[in-house]
């Protein structure tokens, strides 16, 4: 097993509401290692943002806050450094591509000048001219067009691709050797997706950066990822190897979502939605947090929080109590992926 | 450069990409040029430009501000006499032609066309004085209290409130009666004691704002600290509002500065200034011209600082693509 450039420990980030204490991650542990992609899949709300948003120190505070766990990465704890430290590894080596390029681009900047000032943060000795020749080359990596004409360009002249393009030049500006892409492509056309998602798959192939990859789309995991967790309502429900999880899913959640996508090839009526809504995260439901929408569960599932084990293997693990029963199920998805 | 001793940048700590991009690179998707398409590169201020020389009473204004603080600017070129030359053999002349007394001359013979000209002088000096050092503080202080929020947010606002409670012409009297002693730096200092909380405001109000940008997020992801996400990636989107209000403070400036010269607590003579010139008109009843022209000046400078500040509103408004009709 080689080293892990990122190790998770027992993340818990909290959010102080009107209401009572949100607990958007709890206890979240995980490793990643060098070049890998890792996808990190679920529902809304349930923590695969926060969780990496909390390794840069970028969750509001207040009303967040990082109750527990560590995130070693190079040997430092991210979640102990000083906020000085903590923005020399913002953008140097460890950047984030954001959700909405429509919004991430400050539109009184133009996008050379932006990608220059993500470099010059870093390197403010470089020279003007380097910086330019930099970014130029940035945006000829990332496929947009004309880079030196666009360099001069401001946010609104791009389109939604473009622009997203550009997020991505910003996010591998510095070389980075982790680069969190929180839902790239969500804001963005059907047919766009595919040619962002073949970008950010190129980019992280020539810089080996280890990627992680948010997402609610699990063909973009099958596409994309090398392994794949799924969250629900801030805990780790399974995890596993991507061909692993696709040939058999060993939690009830997972089925649930694999279950509620459209299939090209079949001739179905009516999706399959998973019953009932996410739980709230102020007061969630007793035992394991799945259960009020689980096809298995029983009185067991009410009483203990099932705890994420492996199931075949080391690397494939489940949180359920009876994820035995699911060996042998196929998800509507397990020949496909197999195939 | 990252410190080759640190140890998180071992490898990459040079410059130079760690990759090559010999993968080849992604095809170009909308090659425009080849489309037949030629794209323009226009920035926003080439927008703001456009849209403001279409609004012609913000042009008319441009051009008035640019005749009469042009002759501010060239007063010793385009005045006909000092300020303090003293023709006793012309008291109290109507405006005439001869020896260049185009509006007349006061009580102590001085040309009034030159005391106005160099009176248009110290008040454009006092007007942009005020509104840029006053904009500088405002600015600086609503960013402040806008960014990090929290008690330093209570502490400078509640101290702009209290700025803004005071009567302002009430302690400005009395400011200037205490330590004014008739020069312009001083008043022009103590206005800008009261013209900061404008700006502040505006500025605080709008950095609240833009801070949850997720373009600020992103800036700050990618490690860029206080200073340069207030200063480089929030206060250029603040700039439409923060010019606007300059301009128009120019102007309020200018009033405030004639209102304490006419009051008597302003600037001195025989520096003249339009306020003062006024007040000094009024000693003389039936020569119209020493209240009508110096004061005429005044109406025109407000009225086109006002003009070219809605102009500059409409222009930098960036909800407003659409050229005005």
């Amino acid at each position: 097993m080689p080293e892990p450039l990122l190790s998770i420990e027992d993340l818990v980030v909290d959010f102080k509401t009107e209401d009572g204490i949100v607990h958007a991650v709890d206890g979240v542990s995980y490793d990643l290692f060098p070049g890998e992609i890792l996808g990190i899949v679920g529902e809304s709300g349930s923590g695969k943002s926060v969780s990496t948003l909390a390794l840069l120190g970028l969750i509001p505070m207040p009303p967040g806050r990082i109750v527990g766990g560590t995130a070693m990465f190079k040997g430092r704890d991210l979640l102990r450094l000083k906020k000085k430290e903590l923005r020399k590894v913002r953008g140097r080596e460890v950047a984030m591509i954001f959700q909405d390029p429509m919004t991430s681009l400050n539109p009184v900047l133009t996008v050379g000048g932006q990608l220059g000032e993500a470099i010059k943060t870093h390197f403010p000795d470089e020279k003007d001219g380097a910086v330019k020749q930099r970014v130029i080359e940035l945006l000829r990596i990332v496929g947009v067009p004309n880079p030196e004409t666009r360099y001069s360009q401001y946010p609104h002249e791009f389109s939604g691709g473009m622009r997203q393009r550009a997020m991505i030049a910003m996010g591998i500006s510095n070389s980075p050797s982790l680069l969190i892409a929180d839902e790239p492509t969500t804001a963005l056309d059907v047919t766009i997706q595919a040619q962002v998602l073949e970008v950010l798959k190129r980019v992280q192939q020539e810089t080996e950066a280890a990627t992680i990859l948010i997402t609610h789309d699990l063909g973009i995991v099958a596409e994309m990822c090398d392994r794949v967790l799924v969250m629900y309502a801030g805990h780790i429900v399974e995890s596993g190897t991507v061909e692993a999880i696709f040939r058999s899913p060993r939690h009830p959640y997972t089925i649930g979502l694999m279950n509620s996508l459209p299939k090209l090839t079949g001739d179905e009526e009516w999706l399959e939605p998973i019953t009932g809504a996410p739980p709230s995260l102020i007061n969630l439901p007793p035992g394991c947090p799945f259960h009020p929408r689980c096809f298995l569960a029983r009185e067991r599932c009410q009483q203990e929080n099932p705890p994420l084990a492996p199931v075949e293997g080391s690397a494939h693990m489940s949180a359920c109590h009876f994820s035995e029963e699911l060996i042998g199920r196929k998800s509507k998805f397990s020949q496909e992926a197999v195939a | 450069m990252a410190p080759a001793d640190d140890s998180l940048y071992p490898s990459t700590a040079t410059f130079e990409p760690v990759y090559t991009p010999t993968g080849g690179v992604a095809a170009p998707v909308d090659d425009t040029a080849a489309a037949g398409l030629d794209l323009k590169v226009r920035s926003q201020w080439s927008y703001a430009r456009m849209r403001f020389f279409r609004h012609r009473l913000a042009v008319a204004g441009l051009i008035g501000l640019i005749i009469i603080f042009g002759a501010g600017i060239f007063a010793p070129l385009i005045a006909p006499y000092s300020y303090a030359q003293i023709d006793l053999y012309n008291i109290l002349h109507s405006p005439t032609t001869i020896g260049h007394h185009y509006f007349g001359t006061d009580g102590i013979g001085s040309d009034e066309f030159s005391r106005v000209i160099w009176g248009i002088r110290t008040s454009l000096e006092v007007g942009v004085f005020v509104a840029v050092v006053s904009t500088i503080v405002g600015l600086i202080i609503g960013a402040v209290a806008g960014y990090y929020r929290g008690w330093i947010d209570n502490l400078l606002m509640r101290v702009t409130d209290l700025v803004l409670t005071l009567p302002a012409l009430a302690i400005l009297l009395a400011f200037s009666a205490l330590v004014g002693n008739g020069s312009q730096w001083t008043l022009s200092i103590i206005l800008v004691a009261f013209f900061w909380t404008g700006i502040a405001r505006v500025v605080r109000g709008m950095f609240l704002s833009l801070r949850e940008k997720e373009y600020v997020e992103a800036a700050k992801a990618s490690g860029a600290g206080d200073g340069r996400l207030m200063f480089r990636h929030i206060l250029p989107n603040t700039l439409g509002p923060i010019v606007v209000n300059m301009t128009l403070a120019v102007g309020t400036a200018i009033l405030t500065e004639s209102a304490l010269s006419f009051l008597g607590f302003g600037i001195a003579p025989p520096t003249p200034s339009l306020g003062q010139l006024v007040a000094n008109g009024q000693n003389y009843p039936t020569q119209w011209w020493l209240t009508i022209f110096p004061g005429l000046v005044i109406v025109l400078i407000v009225l086109c600082v006002n003009f070219v500040g809605d102009g500059l509103r409409d222009a930098l408004d960036p909800q407003q693509r659409r050229v005005r009709a």
